[in-house]
């Protein structure tokens, strides 16, 4: 019998109209446990590096996490791997919600779509009944309208639907795929793939069981972890009603090529400002499946209507249009949700489009008459509709910063901020962390998107490190308390180690579902890698430790790597955008005073890295690590292919 | 006589829907062996868009649909009756045995235990478990 897996994938050939169950294959699979493990195994089996992002043979896979569906807490997640048309790399975007477990409900673990559909379809999953149904009344609708048709089509309010908006129909490189009314597997561009495939979207109702292996020892480990969810639930509420915005967001936060806000243009008191804010609107705090925490928060925005928002989301087109206003900045992103696009990048396209313009490089003919300029809404707004529409100016910028640099010419290129073609977030990259961690993510992206970890020091908070660990919240092992001492703003020391062993964890939950918010992400995590390793093996009879997992996890990770080496991806791609090394400015804590990236500093950190990844100094998985990990056939392929 | 009732605040729920997990691992044939809400004596009712949470508990069965069916507006926005009816009723699929339609499925309150799973575990605090005395 097998335990939490389906052992199941649903095989769906867009070209040829068909679709087809079949077994996974554990004997093969189950050391990539699920997830991202199981699509970067299901790509490098099938997919040809030289396969393009938009061709008919690009792989789009959705896949659950081992334990979606089980009673284990957080375990919710989607991952949806693809070659990206951003990053031209193998790339996975990840989200929460109700879709994987209703997937898993269904029968299965993944949905594979391969090929290209002649006409707009969507994939209806109703158990063991699969069909293709015409979807052209749904093209051009929004992401909230199509959820809405497609249960009122199939007569089930309870249908869970994955989609795209229009942006992911026009192919816009910053489309995602979207679910309900704020999860979003965003940034590299999953959108596109799937409107490039002409599949607006996929519905999945599901009742079948899921079993488990140990339920009493599962029951009892959930229980334990309920318990000690409340010091996470409270810090989600001051999240978002206090303590949400930084006003480092503002000092350094600025998409485009300044370094900082001008003054005198009204983000003084922006912290204060979101409180009042978020005080006044926020309706509710929703959460996903199965989920004890509320990271979600659901506002009342005027002239808007309820929005639903997590993280850097209130605040992207604020920083990028230099406009000091919440409702304005939620108003942008809004368009961005319904459109389904990534408000980062798009934010970060917005900005990069005004640099360009005020330095000349942009005229009233290549911006079809408009005058680009920070501070004004209407123009965010009508740039964000060029570019969903891929219309205009829209259709340049629809292809990224580092594409429509390379097109626009002129010098565009040093206005760009990008980090391996994928534009950057506003968060600062002066913060030696931040900027390390997101260097070497196998998605070129901050903590909680890629594979990479966050800040043990940013973790604790604002309680006191000597308290943090005597109430059990340290998640690092024991042996480097210390650096709960340090300021990874801007000391270099243990992040090599930190980042390693961050990505260990971090991946671990890409693999079974259970959300990084719930098993890494926050200051007080409900559940530690230990009880993490434990909820796996008593839902799925594995019985593996610590050590074991991390392997596998690691496993995955090299796999990845090993793929995107093929595709070119070396030392030199690690690294962040050059300004943040070159220019100083005021560290996150003023009184520590000027703070920019040192290389030398960098780079030592990098090799550490690579060290204890098993990599060699040019980023590629060394042949003893991949045959210690098990993947003697991706040696011999690397070998073949002269990387090696 | 105790009657033992569920106080359902719909203002605090956020939809996670762990009552409908819990509720139908708990009531598996071994405990705890499976999951699946759409075995589960709770459904919890949403229009995210609106701002509509309600938890709605399995309450008697019926075989025969309703002949007349009211509507109720929330925050502007109509919804169907049924969207918050408790019955096992001909209509739907809701409150069933996905695997066994005939067999209809109703709140026990979970029998002996001292408080109904989905009350226990309801983080959010949207379900309070009340006793209360009426004369039988």
């Amino acid at each position: 019998m097998t335990y939490a897996w389906a052992d199941a994938i649903l095989e769906v050939d867009l070209s040829r109209g068909k679709t087809e169950r079949s077994r996974l294959g554990l004997e093969s699979y189950q050391g990539f446990i699920g997830g991202k493990g199981i699509n970067i195994k299901l790509f490098w089996d099938r997919v040809p590096p030289e396969v393009e992002p938009f061709s008919p043979d690009n792989l789009l896979i959705f896949t659950a996490g081992a334990l979606n569906g089980t009673a284990a807490p957080s375990a919710n997640r989607t991952t949806i791997s693809y070659k990206s048309p951003l990053s031209k790399l193998f790339s996975s975007s990840s989200l929460g919600g109700f879709w994987a477990p209703e997937l898993k409900h269904a029968g299965y673990d993944s949905v594979v779509v391969s090929g290209k559909s002649p006409r707009p379809v969507y994939l209806w999953i109703n158990d063991d009944h699969v069909e293709l149904r015409d979807a052209s009344r749904l093209w051009g609708k929004d992401i909230l309208e199509t959820q809405r048709l497609i249960r009122e089509e199939l007569k089930n309010e309870r249908v869970q639907v994955l989609c795209i908006g229009v942006a992911g129909e026009n192919r816009n490189t910053a489309a995602s795929i979207q679910h309900g009314i704020v999860n979003c597997a965003g940034r590299s561009g999953a959108g596109a793939v799937m409107g490039d495939k002409n599949l607006k979207a996929v519905a999945v109702y599901g009742t079948k069981d899921v079993s488990v292996a140990r339920p009493a020892e599962l029951i009892q480990l959930r229980d334990s972890v309920l318990e000690r969810s409340g010091p996470q639930r409270d810090w989600w509420r001051k999240y978002h009603v206090t303590g949400g915005f930084s006003q480092a967001f503002v000092d350094w936060g600025v998409f485009g090529n300044v370094h900082r806000m001008p003054e005198g243009v009204g983000f003084e008191n922006m912290e204060a400002a979101h409180a009042d804010f978020a005080g006044r609107h926020l309706v509710r705090e929703p959460a996903c499946y199965n989920c004890p925490f509320k990271c979600h928060a659901l506002l009342s925005v005027p002239d808007v209507g309820v929005v639903g928002v997590k993280c850097t989301g209130w605040w992207s087109f604020m920083l990028a249009c230099k406009i000091p206003d919440i409702a304005f900045s939620l108003k942008c992103y809004d368009r961005c949700v319904k459109y389904g696009l990534d408000h980062l990048s798009t934010a970060n396209r917005v900005a990069f489009a005004i640099d360009l313009y005020q330095n000349g490089i942009l005229t009233k003919e290549d911006t079809d008459g408009l005058h680009l300029e920070y501070g004004n809404r209407e123009l965010a707004l009508v740039l964000v509709e060029k570019m969903a529409r891929r219309e205009g100016i829209g259709d340049v910028l629809a292809d990224g910063v580092y594409e429509a640099a390379r097109r626009i010419g002129r010098g565009a290129e040093r206005y760009t901020s990008h980090i391996k073609k994928l534009e950057i977030k506003f968060h600062t990259y002066y913060n030696t962390y931040l900027a390390f961690t997101t260097a070497i993510s196998d998605r070129a992206d901050t903590p909680c998107a890629g594979s990479a970890q966050m800040s043990p020091v940013g973790m604790r908070w604002d309680m006191e490190p000597h308290q943090y660990i005597k109430e059990g919240w340290w998640l690092f092992p024991e042996e480097w308390e210390r650096y709960l001492y340090l300021d990874h703003a801007v000391d270099y020391e243990g992040i090599a180690e930190v980042a390693a062993y961050g990505e260990d964890v971090k991946t671990l939950s890409d693999l079974t579902g259970i959300c990084w918010n719930a098993a890494g992400f926050v200051p007080f995590v409900a559940i530690k890698p230990n009880t993490h390793v434990r909820l796996l093996s008593a839902a799925t009879g594995m019985d593996i430790d610590q050590a074991e997992a991390f392997k596998l996890a690691r496993k995955t990770r090299a796999l990845i790597q090993a793929y995107n080496s093929r595709l070119g991806l070396r030392r030199r791609d690690d690294t962040v955008p050059e300004k943040f090394f070159q220019k100083e400015v005021v560290g996150y804590q003023k009184e520590k005073g000027l703070v920019r990236l040192d290389h030398g500093k960098f780079d030592e950190q990098l090799d550490r890295y690579y060290r204890l990844k098993g990599w060699s100094r040019d980023a590629i998985p060394t042949g003893e690590a991949l045959d210690g990990l098990g993947l003697g056939y991706v040696r011999h392929d690397l070998e073949d292919r002269g990387i090696l | 006589m105790k009657i033992k009732t569920i106080r359902i605040d719909a203002s605090k729920c956020t939809g996670c829907r762990a009552c409908e997990m819990i509720c139908s691992a708990f009531h598996a044939e071994q405990k705890y062996s499976i999951a699946n809400p759409k075995r589960a004596r709770i459904n919890v009712f949403k229009d995210e868009e609106n701002d509509v949470y309600v938890p709605v508990l399995a309450g008697p069965y019926t075989d025969v649909e309703c002949l007349g069916r009211n509507t109720v507006t929330i925050n502007d926005k109509e919804y169907g009756e049924c969207s918050f009816c408790r019955a096992s009723c001909p209509t739907r699929v809701l409150f069933k045995e996905p695997d066994a339609p005939e067999i209809a499925l109703k709140c026990d309150m979970c029998g002996d235990e001292p408080l109904p799973m989905c009350v226990k575990w309801c983080m959010a605090g949207a379900l309070t478990y009340v006793e209360r005395e009426e004369a039988s």
